[in-house]
């Protein structure tokens, strides 16, 4: 893809170039939408939201940074707000978890897929998975995350700490199934 | 503990970083499909606008052309220069309408030539415009010269002959330094109401009010601009035509679609050009539409993934994800004549919003300081605003334009215009007024739907004159 020519043609409005840079994106970016959803369909709702805004805001895309980390934080950002306005006043569940024992990377990584890590990441509540995902995916301090979710630092620990310990639970109880599965 | 912590963060960031999943088919064609919509909507706005500002334009053009405006502007102007050596007259020049100078035609001395003692000075004219023969004609007929010193006026009658190039105008001295443009009327207001016949017009019960106050200013023309904000509470609904491809939904429209209230809103101008009748015109934005109440819908034969929902004014494509969170079931009765129907939660409504520029004859019935008008004319209207969304328990779900709404519009329009003066320029204004599309409302024809509303303007008119 000669990318200089497809994004001259997206901020013409040529629908040929756009259906290339759809093309050449869709997937890798709907694996993002998938991982910042509950669901497959929420994420597709995501992604075409998210292209839309990168359709009209070509313009703004300086060519500093990848055009690619550039249509990421893009549908990211779509995600969150899709987020922010069905969850405006999700109420955690404030239960105590007890902390997971450690687990071996190198013995899970061998039977688990990104497919069965996606499907434990939708099972977090949103505002847990939100934080997750930007914190440990994104790379954001808990300051960024904290303004991008409009809550407390506080909050964005205390949050990821309990995200964390729910998704080493499930990946242990996956591992345990999974092993159990393997030896029969 | 940090350790767990980074293991668990690496472990995700390893397996989803990059991580790709296949698009779902069809994503592309609902994206370019709703970007088209998109694109074609922000072309009909260019033109909507270039619409709006040609329409603007001819209505202004027209009124500088019917108006006083222009006569006023167009009146020609007498350029004169003072010439030494010529006897001056004593008194001031008053150029009566003809009306007024037969009524003090008995009372006043006839004296021509007049000379003064003081060393004259003539002011002559050195051109006058083709087309204005009033001066020339005026002063052929008679010269009525007032000598304020004297506290009488004097009327000449020998200018016998007066062309382009010697029209000739005396005025005082003290006058001459102050009065550079000649115009043909310069009736001092303060002169008019010691006339009895003037005041015995202003007590005749019959007379025009506006005209009364007109003439009290010294105006002699009736026509006048005026304009206003107003605001009005629309009850917008639709009739449906008998049309032979449509008649079998029309039963079933008729029983599940309702009218909407809504508000409009007006810049309205008023040209007066007699006592009695007058235009409106202005910007006015006007809202239509529906509100339907049992709402089902179809997934799109045509195969957009989109689904389809049908109403009298025209389709519209839903999004899935959208519509799925108000669907509350699958239509299985038997009275569904469309197989595989869904049941919507709350009503759906659709808005299309006008912006017209109407044409309306005002003819005025009782005319008081409280007026009676009534109204009747065409407003054509382009659409500027075409929505729709599922409305429930208060909340509003967009749900995008309704298909095939043709972009133009063409209302016969009734009306009732009450008007109290507050002011001689201020007056407040109620108009309750009904409003039928001649032209239907969609494209496809299949309902024939024709919209109507009635409004209820308010607002506050000011005059210029």
């Amino acid at each position: 893809m000669d990318q200089q020519k497809v994004i001259e043609g997206c901020i013409k409005g040529k629908a040929r170039a756009q259906e290339e840079l759809f093309n050449h994106f869709a997937n890798e970016m709907f694996g993002v939408c998938i991982y910042y959803s509950p669901n497959r369909a929420d994420a597709e709702d995501t992604l075409h939201e998210g292209f839309l805004k990168v359709f009209q805001n070509i313009k703004s895309f300086k060519g500093e940074g990848s055009l690619k980390g550039w249509i990421r934080r893009i549908l990211i950002n779509t995600a969150l707000e899709k987020y922010r306005k069905k969850n405006p006043l999700y109420l955690l569940d404030d239960q105590n978890i007890d902390p997971a024992d450690d687990i071996d990377r190198d013995e899970i990584i061998s039977n688990i897929s990104a497919d069965d890590l996606i499907a434990l990441i939708q099972e977090l509540t949103p505002q847990y998975r939100m934080v997750f995902n930007l914190y440990a995916l994104e790379g954001l301090s808990h300051k960024e995350i904290a303004e991008k979710l409009n809550i407390s630092e506080g909050t964005s620990k205390s949050n990821l700490a309990r995200a964390r310990s729910i998704l080493q639970q499930k990946v242990k109880a996956y591992f345990y199934v999974s092993s159990k599965k393997l030896n029969v | 503990m940090s350790e767990r912590n980074s293991n668990i963060d690496k472990l995700f960031k390893d397996y989803l970083v990059g991580y790709e999943s296949q698009a779902p088919k069809g994503a592309w064609d609902r994206l370019n499909s709703e970007m088209r919509k998109s694109r074609s909507v922000a072309n009909l706005w260019v033109w909507r606008a270039a619409a709006a500002v040609v329409l603007l334009l001819l209505t202004f053009a027209a009124g500088y052309f019917f108006s006083d405006y222009k006569k006023a502007t167009n009146t020609p102007i007498a350029l004169e220069t003072l010439t030494p050596d010529q006897p001056e007259t004593k008194g001031q020049e008053i150029k009566l309408p003809d009306k007024t100078k037969e009524q003090v035609a008995g009372q006043i001395k006839v004296e021509p030539n007049i000379q003064g003692d003081q060393p004259a000075k003539k002011r002559q004219s050195q051109s006058i415009p083709a087309n204005n023969q009033i001066l020339a004609s005026e002063a052929n007929q008679s010269e009525v010269v007032e000598d304020p010193s004297f506290d009488k006026a004097i009327v000449s009658n020998d200018f016998q002959e007066v062309g382009e190039d010697n029209l000739e105008i005396i005025e005082s001295e003290a006058t001459i330094a102050e009065e550079e443009i000649a115009t043909t009327e310069t009736i001092a207001p303060q002169e008019i109401p010691t006339d009895p016949e003037y005041l015995k017009q202003l007590l005749n019960p019959d007379m025009d009010y506006y005209a009364g106050l007109e003439e009290k200013e010294g105006k002699s023309s009736t026509s006048s601009w005026s304009f206003g904000p107003r605001v009005a509470p629309v009850y917008a609904y639709r009739s449906l035509g008998a049309d032979n491809s449509g008649t079998s939904f029309n039963s079933y429209y008729n029983e599940v679609e309702d009218g909407i209230i809504a508000l409009g809103a007006a810049i309205n101008l008023n040209y007066k050009f007699s006592k009695r009748w007058s235009l409106n015109t202005g910007m006015y934005v006007s809202r239509i539409g529906q509100e339907n109440n049992q709402v089902y819908a179809v997934a799109d034969p045509g195969g957009s993934g989109m689904y389809k929902l049908s109403t009298s004014s025209g389709a519209v494509y839903i999004n899935p994800k959208k519509f799925e969170s108000v669907m509350i079931q699958q239509q299985v009765s038997a009275k569904d004549t469309i197989p595989g129907g869904y049941l919507v939660n709350g009503s759906f409504v659709q808005n299309l919003d006008y912006f017209e520029v109407p044409f309306v004859m005002q003819y005025k019935v009782m005319d008081q300081r409280f007026s009676v008008n009534i109204l009747g004319g065409l407003s054509p209207g382009v659409l500027v605003n075409n929505r729709s969304y599922f409305e429930n328990d208060g909340q509003k779900l967009q749900t995008g334009i309704v298909e095939n709404v043709n972009p133009t519009i063409l209302n016969s329009l009734l009306g009732i215009g009450l008007d109290y003066s507050i002011s001689t320029k201020v007056s407040i204004n109620m108009e309750p007024t009904f409003k039928y599309s001649l032209s239907p409302i969609s494209t496809e024809g299949n309902t024939n739907n024709h919209p109507y509303s009635f409004s209820w303007f308010t607002g506050i008119t000011y005059r210029f004159y």
